[in-house]
């Protein structure tokens, strides 16, 4: 396993552990045929790359109420891309400091797209979560500058 | 001393309710809270209102965390509130950085509520149970 896959399976437990009061139950799963979301975070300085996280709906609104402590309004849709759009961010900003602690980065926005889509280019470390919540996927670009 | 009044600035309004809910968890509940959806707002709000306690994040559009911290450390009447930043930037050049330019606390994220409670309590002085 890369330096890089390892990074991501650990920044990725911590945060659902953390932030999203969850666990993750499997590194195996299968984001299946159901809508949902995608968010994109561009981040540059001593490494540049991508995160991109995708979940279907069901997945994002339960973990959006965890993490507001508020149970999932009726077709918040809003809000559950919007928690797709945090999570990218916490994990790209964890993700890049474990990476290079001594590094210096600039994160962009998320940009969220309806749809859990399929990534522009190979990533260089990915992998498909279960969390008791459903899957989320997680894909990084990591290139040395 | 105990915590009446407390700014959290943020763009997001997920992370602004997350510290919230935190801040309610940890004992906090009582104190009054305002929000800021970035630096100008914030500083806005605390030419109005004084509070006992900022906790901000870092990356923001318009006037970021540091913008504040500098505002605040031009400023006679506020240079002196207490400010802890909490970012998604988890490098040491970041910490570093804003804890030289004032902030009395960083945290990144993620954090686990424990370690916000305890960076405030750092802060206050005080002991929450």
């Amino acid at each position: 396993m890369t330096e890089l896959q390892t990074a991501l399976d650990q920044v990725t437990e911590h945060l659902a552990e953390t932030m999203f009061f969850t666990t993750v139950v499997d590194r195996k799963g299968d984001l299946g045929g159901e809508p949902g979301y995608s968010a994109s975070i561009a981040f540059s300085g001593t490494h540049a790359g991508t995160v991109r996280v995708a979940m279907p709906h069901s997945t994002a609104a339960a973990l959006a109420a965890n993490f507001l402590g508020e149970p999932d309004e009726e077709g918040a849709s809003g809000r559950a891309a919007a928690l797709v759009g945090e999570l990218a961010n916490i994990l790209c900003g964890s993700l890049v400091g474990r990476m290079d602690p001594a590094g210096q980065f600039t994160i962009g926005p998320p940009e969220l797209a309806v749809g859990t889509g399929t990534p522009d280019e190979p990533a260089d470390a990915r992998r498909v979560f279960t969390l008791e919540e459903g899957p989320v996927e997680i894909g990084v670009i990591w290139r040395d500058q | 001393m105990t915590l009446s009044s407390v700014l959290i600035v943020d763009d997001s309004p997920m992370m602004r309710k997350f510290i919230a809910r935190v801040l309610a968890a940890a004992g906090f509940a009582e104190a009054r809270h305002y929000f800021a959806r970035d630096g100008n707002e914030a500083f806005e709000v605390l030419s109005g209102q004084a509070v006992d306690l900022v906790i901000s994040d870092i990356n923001m559009p318009n006037l970021d965390g540091e913008g504040l911290l500098r505002r605040l450390g031009e400023d006679d009447r506020l240079k002196t509130v207490p400010v802890l930043m909490v970012s998604s930037d988890s490098t040491h050049s970041r910490a570093e950085r804003v804890l030289q330019m004032g902030a009395r606390g960083y945290i990144a994220k993620p954090f686990h509520p424990e370690d916000l409670k305890a960076a405030m309590e750092r802060i206050l002085g005080v002991r929450h149970d």
